[in-house]
């Protein structure tokens, strides 16, 4: 199936106004096939990308791209199981999670 | 997940905060999808069963600002387009979703459509910051510690 999701970018648009992601570790809960992480991880200082699908886990994994791969980490994992130290995340993103 | 917790959750989740951190919270809400072709509205998507989940969530962020544990600072609402080639397509795609239905008809004047056609989403994305200040700047000692980055990529 032929689809697009967002050809304009609205999503990423709208979650880089809310916020500023540049060099900042960010954690983000429900990153599904990393389709917005490609977009606001380049400024980033690292992302953990997690999502309770391993199958989506898996097709961000696949397709990260080469120059993003030292930076970005995927874990599959729900929100309730995501364990971390204290204050070492400096911007927590949901996207549809929860 | 029910509603308490959702907040248990993300009391937990601000725990890895920095003091001043954000909080970004993206999610689709009512009115319902929209279905479209050639500029005609086909009808609307059932969401009685997503949406109630995804304004649990929001509610959960909210309870935490009540409590004095976030602040909120932004709120933005904006459309978003998921495009198909044909009818049949849209019709597949959203057979798959695992909370949203198809009315059956508009399933039938979606499968009449041979052409390009469309789904308006309603989305909202708000921001939230921590209380406190977070440290800014690059650490002036040169001391920073490879610990302070959980994901453990930090040179």
């Amino acid at each position: 199936m032929t689809r697009v999701v967002d050809g304009e970018g609205a999503h990423l648009a709208a979650i880089t106004r809310a916020a500023d992601f540049r060099d900042r570790r960010v954690l983000e809960i429900g990153g599904g096939d990393g389709r917005l992480t490609w977009g606001f991880a380049p400024s980033s200082r690292s992302v953990l990308v997690t999502d309770p699908d391993a199958e989506s886990i898996a097709a961000a994994r696949e397709s990260c791209p080469a120059e993003l791969q030292v930076k970005v980490r995927f874990k599959v994992a729900s929100a309730a199981e995501i364990e971390l130290d204290r204050e070492t995340i400096d911007l927590v993103f949901f996207s549809w999670s929860l | 997940m029910e509603p308490e917790g959702v907040v248990d959750v993300l009391r937990e989740l601000m725990e890895v905060l920095v003091p001043g951190g954000v909080v970004v919270d993206l999610l689709s809400v009512p009115p319902p999808e929209r279905v479209e072709a050639g500029g005609e509205i086909l009808g609307e998507l059932d969401g009685s069963r997503f949406f109630p989940r995804a304004l649990e969530a929001a509610a959960g962020l909210d309870a935490l600002v009540a409590e004095g544990l976030l602040a909120q600072e932004g709120e933005e609402r904006f459309p978003v387009f998921i495009r198909y080639p044909t009818g049949r397509d849209l019709v597949a795609d959203v057979a798959q979703r695992e909370f949203t239905r198809m009315p059956d008809e508009l399933r039938a004047r979606v499968l009449g459509v041979g052409g390009p056609c469309e789904i308006r989403d309603n989305c909202l994305v708000r921001s939230f910051r921590k209380p406190g200040v977070r440290p800014v700047g690059p650490d002036p000692t040169g001391l920073r510690k490879r610990g302070s980055d959980p994901t453990g990529l930090t040179p």
